[in-house]
């Protein structure tokens, strides 16, 4: 199988830098590891998306599809037991930078192709994606889970606040 | 039987099952190297079929008697979880609050849940020409149905998910894939077996029985999945216990463990 | 240069399965498990097993979290005696449906 070693190379990078957002993870309270959590996931999407070019092989991005869909998913889940979304201001800049600076050369190195169309496809869910879970909301009324001292005095006793969450809007 | 009894019975069928283990492992090949007779063989069966994926050909052509052994042991597992998840005597069903959700996020949860859907079908389609299948694609159908509960509300969730209507989509699955063996034993060599065109090499159509067997497990996992998270759901939003306390089998109520 | 990719990858699932097991309390172990299953998926990929590393990150990513988010609540609820101790989150005094035994209306778990 020919390799890539550039892109190889390339793929390193988001990979070592997992390992101090690995620390945010584990140790912290819970919506810094939320935050941690949501920006491992954008540098794992960034480090399929180069293997795939390293490993010449454009099945991968099919991996990289996977997680910019799920990854919001997986935010939201722990935003929804964490007590809302919390800002997050350093991710939102990472990704904004480092999706097209990855998508970019990439789609420029596949040519005008159906890769390429999904390249961008996967660079703009990945930044709507990490853009919409760093935003920051106030408290969601289930913050009980992760900070059962802390949350226990949220609003939810109001019951159907103004923030208009009720379905069928 | 007696406890000694039962104790001495497996204990004769472990010393058996040792005893074969043990055989069988001194006759494996030594660990690592070049040679991967079965690998070879595998993949030259795989493209010999028009299987580009040769996981999926493995999975679902050559080792297909297994593939329904794996979806089974899932059934199985969402069965139980139904079973003891669901509302006894002594627990009442409350209404769940309706959740305070940003409206960017509502609207993300909006946006993506029909792309989740859609990249969830395409992973099940290609199931026999890209990496995937129907179980990864099965499990990301049933997360972005999900979204509705993480990005709205439970409410939301519950009217797109008569859980009835999945419990029988899970047992179709399961039965789709049974009934698509029978049928290759009816209308061929064996149970399971390949029997339909085999295709052009990379298309969509291609690699024969592979493709309704990924569809079978991809709404067999799907659904499955479905009602596992309602069993959850249900129990962590909706069902807690009667006023009262909890009460034991017979109505009466318990006391409160301090 | 893969066999560096796949060592570093390894070294990263060995650092984030300890921190798994390290963390105690469930609801943060969440997290970390989550990241495991990105590290996991990331080996497998590297070692050339993109079908395995898609079920890891589908099953990983949100559902996994979710299940065990979802215990943890329905725990913790039960041991703090109840809706009546947490702000609400999730219940209501019952409304008087006719559906199961329910104190009347005005009566507080």
């Amino acid at each position: 199988m020919r390799t890539s070693d550039g892109w190889l190379a390339a793929a390193l990078v988001p990979l070592v830098l997992l390992a101090p957002v690995l620390w945010r993870v584990a140790t912290g309270r819970p919506r810094d590891r939320l935050i941690a959590l949501n920006l491992a996931q954008l540098l794992a999407a960034l480090a399929l998306l180069l293997a795939s070019q390293g490993f010449a092989r454009s099945s991968y991005l099919d991996l990289a599809l996977l997680l910019a869909v799920l990854a919001p998913a997986g935010t939201l889940v722990f935003a929804r037991f964490v007590g809302g979304v919390p800002a997050a201001p350093f991710v939102r800049r990472i990704a904004c930078a480092a999706v097209p600076a990855t998508v970019l050369p990439l789609c420029a190195a596949g040519g005008v192709s159906r890769q390429s169309v999904k390249l961008l496809v996967i660079g703009a869910l990945l930044v709507a994606g990490s853009v919409v879970t760093s935003s920051g909301t106030q408290e969601s009324a289930e913050a009980d889970v992760a900070d059962p001292a802390g949350g226990g005095t949220g609003p939810g006793a109001a019951g159907g606040g103004a923030e208009g969450g009720v379905p069928g809007d | 039987m007696t406890r000694r009894g039962r104790l001495r019975l497996f204990l004769l069928a472990a010393l058996v099952l040792a005893a074969g283990y043990a055989v069988a492992c001194l006759d494996l090949p030594p660990f690592g190297g070049d040679r991967h007779p079965y690998g070879d063989r595998a993949v030259h069966a795989a493209l010999a079929r028009r299987t580009a994926n040769a996981v999926a050909s493995v999975n679902f052509d050559q080792r297909a008697m297994d593939t329904l052994g794996e979806e089974t042991i899932l059934f199985a597992a969402v069965l139980g979880a139904v079973v003891l998840l669901r509302r006894t005597a002594g627990e009442a069903r409350t209404e769940p609050e309706p959740a305070r959700v940003s409206a960017g996020v509502r609207r993300l949860g909006l946006a993506l849940l029909p792309v989740a859907l859609l990249v969830g079908l395409y992973v099940v389609a290609h199931g026999n020409v890209t990496p995937g299948g129907g179980f990864q694609g099965g499990v990301v159908v049933a997360t972005a149905l999900h979204l509705l509960y993480v990005a709205a509300d439970y409410r939301a969730l519950e009217r797109i998910r008569p859980v009835s209507r999945y419990e029988l989509g899970d047992a179709a699955g399961e039965f789709a894939y049974t009934m698509t063996g029978v049928c290759t034993a009816l209308a061929g060599p064996a149970f399971l077996a390949n029997v339909l065109p085999l295709g052009t090499f990379r298309a969509l159509a291609s690699a024969g029985t592979v493709v309704l067997l990924n569809a079978a497990v991809g709404m067999e996992v799907a659904c499955g999945v479905v009602v596992l998270l309602a069993t959850f759901l249900d129990q962590a939003v909706e069902i807690a216990d009667a006023p009262g306390g909890p009460r034991s089998a017979d109505g009466a109520p318990e006391e409160e463990p301090t | 240069m893969t066999d560096v990719l796949v060592a570093v990858a390894l070294l990263l699932v060995a650092a984030a399965a300890t921190a798994a097991v390290v963390n105690r309390d469930p609801a943060r172990q969440a997290f970390v498990l989550s990241f495991l299953g990105l590290s996991l998926a990331l080996l497998f990929t590297y070692v050339q097993a993109p079908d395995v590393a898609l079920s890891q990150l589908a099953v990983g990513s949100a559902l996994t979290p979710l299940m065990i988010l979802l215990t943890v609540r329905k725990v913790t609820r039960g041991s703090a005696g109840g809706p009546a101790r947490t702000a609400g989150p999730g219940r209501r005094p019952d409304r008087g449906t006719a559906r199961d035994r329910r104190p009347r209306r005005g009566e507080r778990r």
